[in-house]
Formats: C-alpha cells, structure tokens, sequence
C-alpha cells in the first residue's frame, strides 16, 4: 500500500513553565507498505517524540498522524514498539516475557508462536532463563520476540541498538535484516548512528535539531546483504555525514 | 590470628580445615570465626568479669548462670510455653496487619482519587507509636488478648500499608508503557504487571512490620497480660531475678530472628528471579 503511513504537518510543543519549546517544526513525509525507513538524527532532534507519537503513546501535538488512513490514537497491537531498553520483566523467564504480548490465545498455540519467535531471534536453550542471567543482546533479542510475536504490520524502532556492544549491534542489524525478510512488515527505526541507517534502511529521512524539523530524505538502493565498505554504501554514508557534519567539511 | 589457625588447622587451597578430618568434612573455621568470633570474645569477657566480681551478680548475672536458668526452664516447659502465647499473639496481630494492610494497601495505591482522600487521616495516624494506644485498647477491650492483639495489629499496619502503597506507585513506567503498547487491559496490568513488580517493595514492608510487631507483643504484654514472655520479664524484675530476666530478653531477640530469618526464607523462594 502506497502511503502506509502518512505524517502531516506535525508541530509539537513542550510547555516548559512560561516557555514553550518547540519541538517539532512542520514534520512532512510518507512511508510506504513494506519499506523500511530510518529516522537519523542528533540527540534532542524530536526524532524519539516523533516515534512515540507514531507509537500512541504521545498524544499532544497538532497535525495528522495517519496509519492506513486511520488517526493514530492511543497505542495499539498493530504498531510494535521496540524500545531502547529491553524492558523485561525481571519475574518472567524469557518464553513467558515473550508470550506475554500473546493475549488471548489457546495455550498450544502460545507455545507454538512462541517457539516460532525464540527460533526466529536465536535463542534456543534459553527459553527458562531469567532477564537477570541474559546479557545485554540476549535481552533485547527477547525484546524484539516479544515484539514480532504479534506479528505487527508496522514495527517502530527506537534505537533498538544504542546500548549494545559494537559486535553484538552488528550482529543485531543482520538479524534485523533476516527477520524483515522473512516477515515482511514495514519498520521505522529511529537512530542516531549513520553508518547503521544505510545498513538497514530503503530510506533515510535526515531530521535536524531543535526544532526538529526534516532536513533531506535520502534512498538507499542497494541490495541486502549490503557491504559496509563498498563504494556505492561509504557515498551514500558520506552525503549523510556531510548533511549533518557540513562545517567540519569547511574546516578541513 | 593466622598462627592460631595454623596451630589448630590444616590450610588447603586457602581455607582452613580442622586437623584430622577428611577435608570434605572439614570445617571452614575461619568463615565460622568471623560470624562468631565478636559474640564469643564478648562473653568470654563478661564470664571473667564476673569471676573477678568486677560486676554484681544480681545487676547482671553470669552467662553461665543464664544459661543453666535458661535449660532449667526448657527442661519444666515454663519457657516455651510463654514464648507460643507471644508468638500466636504476634501472628494473629501480624496476620491481621498484613490482610488489611495488603488490601487497602492496594487500593490506595492503584486509585488517586482513593489515596488523597485518605491521605489527611492516614498521614494523622501514623506517626502515632502503637505503644500510644495502650490506654485506649484497655478502655476499649480491657486487658484481655484483644486489646494485645489490636496493639500489635497497629505495630504492623502502617508499615505494610505504606510498603504496598509506595510499592505500587513506583512500578517502573517503562514497563507499564510496553504494557499499553501490548493493549494490555487493565485488570490484567494489576495482576500481571503491577503487583508482582511491586512484590520486593511488599515484602521489604512485611519483614520491617514482623519486626515491629514482635517489639509490640513484649511491650504490650509489659503493661497489660498475665502470660507471654513479656509478663515473664516484668515478673522476674519484680523478685530480682535477672537470670530470668536476661533469659526472657535473649529468647525474644531469638526469636524475633528466627521469624525474620523464615520470611526472608519464603522471600527468596517467591522472589527467585533477582
């Protein structure tokens, strides 16, 4: 579906007292069924408000927010979020935190999807473990389970990486890569590292700070698997680095 | 120290064995020596002490008095039997507390509307020491184990109710927020989510509260009772009898730490994930 997610004319403002900061500052752009679009940007950009809102669970802002041409009001099963954190909870093992997002099913068919998801991110053996004896990419690889085994259509992704180690994240962005083959949902990931956008992303929306406004949105049409260090992929990172990065390039 | 063990022990990999055992048997003396070491050299002192006549006999006995006063009574039953009363008065108090103090606990904590209404009364209440509601238990239920019994409920009461209360309020909003992503309805959010995340806060309040209970039953049974351990104490003060006396203070202190031991015992076993 062509514009399976539409943004219009998004303003947000952060009533701080007397003051009001404006967050976001005429947000425009569309995302179609099935792509997968990363939202890059510096800290403080409005690009996790802009996520949250997508998600529902920020509803002051003026504008429109359409998924199938729906509003978007208040958080949905539809709309996977996956957080920063993985955001277990410490008293379920890792099968029953990922069950969990399972509502009302039968018991079989629980298990079933449930091995379905541990299967899908990796973690065989580690079904009875608790979120306390996982490490950091074991839990967020139980994070993502929980998330997909709803099997939503549109899955939102705030800096799902960030807090990782440099070879887990890589190893993580392959596995993202895996699971959107095999699911087929459309993902918007917000991020702030750039080389990890044009890893991922069919699209590259390039948010500037405060207000957070888009700056350029930049395709990326290479195949996956995709080589960090091939040339086509070191340009496409160079126009984005240069984006953001411009009077560094004046200085050199 | 190192030449005591040395002398007394056999040292392998770095732990200290007693000499002549098999060493699956052996005993770490020197684990053991840290956890009673302070305790026995105190009562080595106070034995000396004592010989010396250093202190009087009758201000403060001999541990080897107490002791012996203390096997005489288990030996007739007199000790045991006085300290089940407390204990069944303090579980009945205690048990009393915990229900009522889980169940309110949780509704001012999941209601804001319940919490601000109740707020002016319990925040009035609270800081009044249960022991301040001895007059007006004896008024009300004379000096029979109820008035006890209510004094000990209020020992525990507001602890649990707070502990719950704050419990509650503090889940993490992360989690809530992956919660209502989930459209997670909200009787199953209380179940699933809110109360166990709020278990180690629950149970924090339930240990601190046995404790202030069992120190209630031993004060409450001071003013008003004619059985318990407390009514033992004040009894032997009036004939002198410190040996009893200090028997009667080292079996509460015992068994206050063995009740607490055993909460923190099922604690454990519920709370295994952390």
């Amino acid at each position: 579906m062509e514009n399976y997610v539409k943004i219009n004319h998004l303003y947000k403002t952060f009533k701080k007292g007397k003051d009001n900061l404006l967050v976001l500052n005429d947000i425009n752009f569309a995302i179609n069924e099935g792509e997968f679009v990363c939202i890059v940007g510096g800290s403080g950009c409005g690009k996790s408000t802009t996520l949250r809102i997508l998600v529902g669970l920020d509803t002051e802002y003026s504008g429109e927010v359409l998924v199938q041409d729906v509003p978007v009001s208040g958080a949905s099963r539809d709309r996977g979020v996956i957080f920063q954190e993985p955001r277990l909870f410490p008293w379920l093992t890792v099968e029953e935190n990922i069950s969990y997002s399972l509502g009302n099913l039968s018991k079989k068919e629980k298990k079933e999807k449930t091995r379905e998801m541990i299967n899908l991110v990796g973690l065989i053996g580690f079904e009875k473990a608790y979120p306390k004896q996982l490490s950091g990419g074991m839990a967020q690889r139980t994070n993502i389970a929980r998330a997909l085994a709803n099997k939503p259509r549109l899955l939102l992704l705030d800096e799902p990486f960030s807090a990782l180690d440099a070879f887990t994240k890589m190893t993580m962005q392959r596995e993202i890569c895996r699971i959107r083959e095999a699911e087929k949902s459309t993902m918007i990931m917000v991020t702030h590292d750039i080389e990890e956008a044009v890893y991922l992303a069919d699209r590259v929306v390039m948010f500037s700070s405060r207000p957070g406004s888009v700056k350029q949105i930049v395709p990326v049409n290479l195949p996956h698997p995709r080589n960090r260090n091939s040339e086509e992929f070191v340009k496409i990172k160079k126009i984005i680095f240069d984006e953001f990065f411009d009077d560094d390039i004046k200085r050199a | 120290m190192e030449h005591i063990l040395q002398f007394l022990s056999v040292k392998i990999n770095n732990k200290y064995f007693l000499k002549n055992m098999g060493v699956k048997m052996g005993i770490r003396i020197k684990t053991g020596m840290n956890y009673f070491a302070l305790t026995g050299l105190l009562i080595v002192i106070w034995s000396i002490l004592e010989k010396i006549e250093f202190i009087n006999p009758i201000t403060l006995p001999a541990p080897e008095t107490i002791f012996f006063t203390a096997v005489s009574m288990l030996r007739d039953g007199s000790l045991e039997k006085q300290i089940i009363t407390s204990i069944i008065r303090v579980l009945e108090g205690y048990a009393l507390a915990s229900v009522l103090g889980i169940i309110l606990g949780l509704m001012l904590g999941l209601s804001d509307r319940l919490r601000t209404r109740c707020d002016l009364i319990i925040q009035i209440l609270r800081p009044i020491p249960a022991l301040g509601w001895i007059p007006l238990a004896v008024l009300w239920f004379g000096i029979d184990e109820l008035s006890k019994v209510f004094i000990i409920f209020l020992g525990g009461f507001f602890v649990v109710l707070i502990s719950v209360m704050d419990g509650i309020r503090q889940v993490d909003y992360k989690l809530i927020e992956v919660a209502n992503v989930l459209e997670v309805p909200r009787f199953r959010m209380i179940m699933t989510l809110i109360i166990p995340a709020a278990l180690p806060s629950i149970f924090t309040g339930m240990r601190v509260a046995l404790a202030s209970c069992w120190t209630c039953v031993v004060a409450a049974e001071l003013v008003a009772s004619s059985s318990g351990i407390g009514y033992m104490l004040m009894n032997a003060r009036q004939f002198s009898m410190s040996d009893v006396v200090m028997v009667g203070m080292f079996s509460i202190g015992i068994t206050g730490k063995i009740m607490d031991f055993l909460l923190r015992k099922m604690e454990n076993r519920i709370t295994k994930y952390e």
